[in-house]
């Protein structure tokens, strides 16, 4: 159940709290539908399963579409996604079949429900909808969330065209900008502070979570939270905790995730990770059911350091939960992480997992300094990665797009 | 005489795709792109404060410090005073010639960023809608100046002059423009001699209101507390100021 907008105001402040609501009353009577490929597992869903009814109570119309998928089709899409990643993972013909196929099924099932003047598509699943259902007069936006800033080049070969066809399209950092002729907008994705993943909780509720899992709340945690997926880097985690138990042999190692419906691939990499975590006491793996969102927030307030690994991100919101809740964060500067991690300022950006070691070292051994950095990082969360700051940014994206090719738009 | 419409705005950026990863490429680009473009890249910082301090002024100086290691040339970037350039062209032509100070030098002048670490050109989309408030006399105008967003005071004071405004005006900004056009030469100067690219948008406002209520105590008052909101211990000053502010 997601919060009232008046609930946010104590948080952003009355004036950015009207600015969205006054901009909001200019997109009223066009209705329009966000569409992706799951409704629970992931940071889209979780984007979207708080924003829509915040649009909705503004006075801007939005539905939620969920695409239907078969495993032969999520499968070429984790394979797309990853290529585009910059994995050199080829899209076979079948796997391009698939998708088609796909495609078609769903643009059939959603024809009149996509017949909205905006449509919003997220991520490549969707994607190919577009080319089935596009009328006249219709704007599209496409929203990639994945970091494209070297597709394997087959990849981009394969979504470039597609992304050609949109009327907008919109990235998380400059860096996955692209050659296109239509127009790429910069908007960063966020959390919802109140949702049950951020909000606060009693320390009993935390303390109990930790009993729960078998986790000691006096020894030091450090803590990953992300879906089992290579691209996380599960065993690069562990091996970084392995050198910090040199050090300090009283950590522990929570290593939190789970699955997606639309990602095959994450079933296979745990048996890896629980061979590399070995007989291991101090490591603890977690695999998650969705909805456990109370536990995750839970899990991440309990945490001494909360790391994230990734060898490739989108914009990675584990780190932005992290930050929100003051915690000391040490993380990889890939995707959209170094936006939000900044060196000696909101916490610490590393390149390797030696890196990582020595900076989870630093956490420990200087706490006084990781909460200055933590304190500045949920300010810097607060200032821009909060949820009613990306409302605020579609809304200036919608009316972008319904008034293309100005460099001021007067709405007066 | 036409009342005074608060207007205010709200900012999109749009990536353009264009990237420098040395002194060469950001010249280059600098001196091709678009005004909004140099208008993202030098003003983005004064629209919304940042907890992080009052020195990160511009997009291009900060690139060149922290990604190309030239740090003088990225201070006589940073240093340069917008007031001193009513228009973008005018700012362009100086940081540009900021940079051809290095020409000179190949080697600095051609070497690259590591991949990754490049400048990426964006521009800046101004949706400019009314905030509801107008003022028909000076003390509406007063009035709304305390409730109006902060980004209705950078709408009047910075955007809208750099973006609209002829050179036939007496005045740069629209709040003096409108004072004067009131018979009210005196406040219409107050308000022109104060800086707009000051750190704090909450504080232009301070001291534009003080103009007409001479009631310094009270801004300084403000400003403190203002200042406790940003450490933690201070968030809960901070909530109290802004129900006081809102008349609540």
């Amino acid at each position: 159940m997601s919060s009232p907008y008046s609930a946010y105001r104590p948080i952003i402040g009355g004036a950015e709290h009207d600015l969205i609501a006054r901009l909001a009353e200019w997109l009223r009577g066009r209705d329009m539908a966000m569409v992706n490929s799951t409704r629970d597992g992931g940071g889209v869903a979780e984007i979207l399963r708080n924003m829509v009814p915040l649009m909705n109570e503004l006075g801007v119309a939005v539905d939620w579409e969920v695409i239907e998928g078969r495993p032969d089709f999520f499968a070429a899409t984790k394979t797309l996604h990853n290529a585009l990643h910059g994995r050199p993972e080829p899209l076979t013909p079948e796997m391009i079949r698939a998708y088609w196929e796909v495609s078609d099924l769903n643009a059939a099932k959603l024809r009149e429900r996509l017949d909205k003047p905006l449509v919003f598509i997220h991520d490549p699943q969707p994607a190919g909808l577009l080319r089935r259902l596009k009328k006249e007069g219709q704007k599209w936006v496409y929203r990639c969330h994945v970091d494209v800033s070297s597709p394997y080049p087959p990849a981009w070969e394969f979504l470039g065209p597609l992304m050609e066809e949109y009327d907008a399209s919109v990235f998380s950092h400059p860096s996955f900008a692209q050659k296109m002729s239509k127009p790429q907008f910069l908007i960063a994705p966020s959390i919802d502070p109140l949702a049950d993943k951020n909000k606060p909780l009693p320390e009993d509720f935390i303390r109990r979570t930790l009993e729960r899992y078998q986790l000691d709340p006096d020894r030091p945690l450090v803590t990953q939270v992300s879906r089992f997926d290579k691209l996380k880097d599960p065993l690069g985690v562990i091996e970084a905790f392995q050198k910090v138990k040199r050090t300090h042999p009283r950590a522990q190692l929570l290593l939190a995730g789970g699955a997606a419906s639309d990602d095959p691939e994450s079933v296979h990499i745990l048996p890896a990770i629980l061979e590399a975590a070995g007989k291991d006491e101090s490591i603890h793996i977690l695999d998650l059911p969705p909805f456990s969102d109370l536990e995750i927030n839970a899990l991440q307030r309990a945490s001494t350091v909360v790391l994230q690994k990734s060898l490739k991100e989108g914009f990675a919101l584990t780190v932005t939960e992290a930050l929100w809740k003051e915690r000391p964060v040490v993380a990889m500067a890939v995707g959209g992480i170094p936006l939000q991690v900044l060196p000696g300022k909101t916490g610490y950006l590393v390149h390797t997992v030696e890196g990582a070691a020595v900076a989870i070292r630093r956490v420990l051994d200087n706490p006084v300094e990781a909460q200055v950095l933590a304190r500045n990082g949920r300010e810097h969360v607060r200032q821009n990665f909060l949820i009613t700051r990306h409302i605020r940014d579609y809304l200036a994206l919608f009316l972008c797009v319904l008034n293309p090719g100005q460099a001021v738009v007067k709405l007066a | 005489m036409e009342p005074f419409t608060f207007m205010t705005s709200v900012e999109s950026v749009q990536l353009t795709g264009r990237k420098a990863g040395s002194l060469l490429e950001l010249y280059l680009g600098l001196k091709e792109a678009e005004g909004s473009t140099l208008y993202h890249h030098t003003h983005r910082f004064y629209r919304s404060y940042s907890f992080l301090g009052p020195w990160d002024r511009s997009d291009f100086a900060l690139w060149t410090a922290q990604n190309l290691k030239e740090e003088a040339v990225a201070e006589r970037m940073g240093s340069l005073d917008p007031r001193d350039y009513p228009t973008l062209e005018a700012l362009r032509r100086s940081l540009l010639a900021v940079l051809e100070t290095l020409m000179e030098d190949k080697d600095r002048w051609v070497r690259r960023v590591p991949p990754g670490l490049e400048f990426h050109f964006c521009r800046s989309v101004s949706l400019v809608l009314p905030t509801g408030h107008r003022a028909h006399n000076l003390e509406e105008f007063v009035h709304a100046l305390g409730r109006v967003d902060t980004a209705c005071l950078y709408y009047h004071l910075i955007e809208a002059p750099l973006h609209f405004r002829g050179p036939d005006r007496e005045f740069h900004d629209d709040f003096s423009q409108w004072l004067s056009g009131q018979g009210l030469p005196a406040q219409a100067k107050a308000v022109a001699d104060i800086d707009p690219y000051r750190s704090d948008l909450e504080a232009l406002r301070e001291d534009l209101l003080s103009v007409f209520h001479k009631n310094r105590l009270k801004a300084a008052v403000r400003r403190a507390a203002e200042r406790l909101g940003r450490v933690p211990e201070g968030e809960a000053a901070a909530r109290w100021l802004q129900r006081w502010r809102e008349g609540e």
